[in-house]
This record gives structure tokens, C-alpha cells and sequence, in this order.
């Protein structure tokens, strides 16, 4: 990774706040921690450790979550941004992702963007999820192939209403359609980013 | 525990979903089915990185003999790396043991040979050196110059005719019948610029690429192929063309 970093010299460097991988057998998929204050130390040492190899800062990226730890004392805001204090490293916000896991594990969408600490954020994922019906329950799954929904344009309003005009990429790798249904959806993160644009001119 | 959880049902997960079911908030959806998403991710993802390295495999057994194949050598292998590149690595030989007895060991020297292009594929390409290199070596040490031949470069010899099966093999549907009595085929196996490049080449000749690509000279490739030095410049200059060499190693 260090090399592919020199090599093509990206602005941001980012990585999921997960585990992949335990006893040498990997998942290939992002798992959740459990947010407590050990994970945070556990994690924010790991952060640290690769920004120092890496000699830059790198970005924590939130995700989403099918289930939640009995033991997590912290919200995922709080442990996101205890890793941030601890590490130095800065935030990849996914707006889809909190979304998700507003629905699938009831947390407060709009108080985590509320919460989230506005000077660490310096990249945004939008992106569509994909609803399973479980009984009575709805629980979303984040697989990028489909429109973004209105209740995450609505979170991504707020948020850039917060934070200002955050870079933003909008996540669509699965069931791909036509070029013009992107730039659509493009067209739709670049208006909301130039009215924050024009507000804070 | 949760890595036995996350693994395809069975007597020994089942037992661990009950347990970690503890660690994980029943909120009214039963802890086992959020497990299963992360159950079925890990399959999905393996399963698809095998089958993105084995399509021309998976076109001859068909889609579903080629899940239970692929669910049979994850419980044996389960994915090392956070690099699904990986994934396949051991299947080739795992699948070889497994139809030994039914003859179906050509289908599992079909997978070597998609191992090597799974392998060319992520290998470098490094720009090709012009065959007019070769002409400023001194002719009285040729034969103990070498050829550094691309990263890409793999070979497969085998008893089977696994460059047809491979051919056959790239419409999509169901894989064509391969006639196994066309016999033994030796395979060079590249990566240009627009994808895969196989070559099926005689034995004596496939033999002197793999002496070179296993850092042998010049002089000792022909003696280990076995090969008629009046085809050696038509050979030179078809490795030349193909670009599949990059340098010269030139003794001190």
C-alpha cells in the first residue's frame, strides 16, 4: 500500500473501522467492533501505527452494521471520535451507512450527524442499500446498487449544512446502469455541495 | 467462536451461533439471522472469487456442481488473505485429489492451467526488450547468456489437452466437449496489453521457454528441451515478437 501511495499520490487514504480477519481465516467483508473504550485504544494504536508507516494521515471510514455487541458502552459517534482524539486521523463519513444502521440497529441517524466531529470529516460516501424483509423487520443491506434513497439525501443535506462542502462520492458497484442514471445522481451531490458553496461564500 | 459463527452451517457453527448469540443485542431479530448476513458475505465473496478465476472450469461442470466443489474446498481452505487474488490458490491441487479416482484429473489440470492465467493476469507486464539486444552479445558467449522473461509468463505442460478445454471454454453457456483424446498440450501463458494470450507450443519447444523462464542460458535451454538448434532463431525470434522478453542476463 505504501508503494501504490507514492506511486500514484492520492489526496485522502482511507479505511474502514472493522475487523476482517481472526486465527489466519478471513472474511473478505468489513465486521463491526464492539464500541468500548478498550476497542477504541485497540483501534486508535492500529491507526496510529499505520499512519507512522505510512508517514501521512489517513481517514476512518464508518460502516454499516448487521448487528450490534451487548458489551458497546459508547455510541458509534463517540467511538469514532475517541479514535480521532487518539489517533490523529481524520474521518470518511458514509451517510448510506448510518442510514443502514439507523434501521437495522436503531441508532439516532441525525444526532450521530449531529455529533460526529466536523474538522476530522474530510470525505463523504453516498450510496443505496438493498431492503430485506425478516419477519416483521426491515434490515438493509449496504450493496451499493441502487439509487441513493431520500432519507440519505435528507442525512447528506445535513451534514453538509454542518460540515460545509465535503468532497463526496457517491457508491454505486453492483448492478451498474446507464452512464446518464449516474451523472444524475451526480448532478444531485454537486447541486446540494454548491448551494453549501454559495451559503458559505 | 465468532470465526467458527461466520463459517457454513453445520453441527460445530450452529453450536457457536448459540454462543456468541450472547455477545450480540436481541432487539426482536434473532442474533442467528444478523450472523447470517456475515455468513453469507464470507460465502458470496469467496465463492465469487473462485469462480471470477475458474470460468472455464465452471462452464464444464456447471453452476451448481461448481458451488458444491467451491463450498467443499472452502471448508478445507478457507480464504488466508484479505486479497481474494488468493482464494484459489490451493484449488487446483485440492480438485485433483478429489476426482482422482472418477476420471476427472483433466478437469483439475484445466484448473493449473487457470491458476497460471489467475497468476499472469495479476502479475507485471515490464516493457519488452527489442530483439536487436541479443545481436550486441558477443556470439561466442550466447549460449550462456539468459533471458529474463516477463513476470506474466507462466507455463503448463500437461497430459490433457487443456488449450482446447480453455478455448472451448471462452463463449459463454455451457462448456463445450472436449475431445481428451487430442492428447498432451503445453501451454505458455501471458498477459499483453488487451488480456490472456495462450499458446499451445510442441513439447521440445514449450520446454526451452520454461528452461528460460526457470533462469536457465540459452545453451542449457536447448540441451534441457532437447531442441533441434536449426529452430532456434525461428523460436528466438517468436519469443522476441511475442514481447516476453525484458532483459538479458549477461555472465561477468
Amino acid at each position: 500500500m505504501k508503494r501504490a501511495i507514492e506511486r500514484f499520490e492520492p489526496a485522502l487514504v482511507s479505511e474502514h473501522a472493522c475487523w476482517g480477519h481472526a486465527g489466519g481465516e478471513h472474511f473478505n467483508d468489513l465486521l463491526p467492533l464492539p464500541y468500548t473504550e478498550e476497542a477504541v485504544e485497540h483501534l486508535a494504536a492500529r491507526v496510529r501505527h499505520v499512519q507512522d508507516f505510512l508517514g501521512r494521515q489517513v481517514l476512518v471510514e464508518n460502516l454499516s452494521s448487521y448487528f450490534a455487541y451487548a458489551a458497546s458502552s459508547l455510541t458509534e459517534w463517540d467511538f469514532l471520535a475517541a479514535v480521532v482524539e487518539r489517533s490523529g486521523c481524520g474521518l470518511l463519513l458514509d451517510v448510506n451507512n448510518i442510514y443502514v444502521n439507523s434501521v437495522n440497529l436503531g441508532l439516532d441517524a441525525g444526532r450521530f450527524i449531529d455529533c460526529v466531529p466536523t474538522e476530522a470529516v474530510q470525505e463523504i460516501h453516498l450510496a443505496g442499500h438493498r431492503r430485506n424483509r425478516v419477519g416483521t423487520r426491515d434490515l438493509l443491506i449496504d450493496d451499493h446498487g441502487s439509487a441513493v434513497c431520500a432519507e440519505v439525501w435528507g442525512l447528506y443535506r445535513r451534514a453538509i449544512t454542518r460540515l460545509g462542502p465535503v468532497p463526496t462520492l457517491i457508491e454505486w458497484d453492483t448492478d451498474v446502469p446507464a452512464l446518464d442514471v449516474l451523472v444524475t445522481e451526480a448532478f444531485k451531490a454537486d447541486t446540494i455541495l454548491e448551494n453549501a458553496r454559495e451559503l458559505a461564500a | 467462536m465468532l470465526r467458527a459463527a461466520l463459517r457454513e452451517p453445520g453441527p460445530q457453527p450452529e453450536v457457536a451461533i448459540r454462543q456468541i448469540a450472547d455477545c450480540i443485542v436481541d432487539d426482536g431479530l434473532a442474533p442467528a439471522r444478523r450472523l447470517q448476513v456475515y455468513r453469507n458475505n464470507a460465502r458470496a465473496m469467496f465463492e465469487g472469487a473462485l469462480e471470477r478465476t475458474y470460468p472455464v472450469l465452471r462452464r464444464q461442470v456447471g453452476d451448481e456442481q461448481f458451488a458444491a466443489l467451491a463450498r467443499s474446498y472452502r471448508a478445507e481452505h478457507p480464504s488466508r488473505s484479505g486479497d481474494l487474488h488468493w482464494v484459489g490458490e490451493k484449488f487446483a491441487p485440492w480438485l485433483a485429489a478429489q476426482v482422482a479416482a472418477d476420471g476427472g484429473a483433466w478437469l483439475a489440470e484445466l484448473a493449473r492451467l487457470e491458476w497460471a492465467c489467475e497468476e499472469a493476469l495479476v502479475a507485471a507486464r515490464l516493457p519488452p526488450l527489442a530483439p536487436a539486444e541479443l545481436g550486441q552479445v558477443v556470439p561466442e558467449t550466447l549460449a550462456e547468456v539468459g533471458l529474463v522473461l516477463q513476470p506474466c509468463v507462466r507455463t503448463v505442460s500437461s497430459r490433457f489437452p487443456v488449450w482446447s478445454a480453455w478455448r472451448a471454454g471462452q463463449v459463454d453457456g455451457a462448456g463445450e466437449p472436449v475431445d481428451l483424446a487430442l492428447g498432451a498440450q503445453h501451454v505458455v501463458v501471458t498477459c499483453g496489453d488487451t488480456g490472456l494470450v495462450l499458446h499451445s507450443l510442441p513439447e521440445e519447444q514449450f520446454l526451452f521457454v520454461a528452461a528460460l523462464a526457470g533462469g536457465a542460458t540459452l545453451g542449457s535451454a536447448v540441451e534441457l528441451a532437447a531442441l533441434d538448434v536449426e529452430t532456434l532463431p525461428g523460436l528466438l525470434a517468436w519469443i522476441f515478437g511475442e514481447g516476453l522478453v525484458t532483459s538479458l542476463r549477461i555472465p561477468k
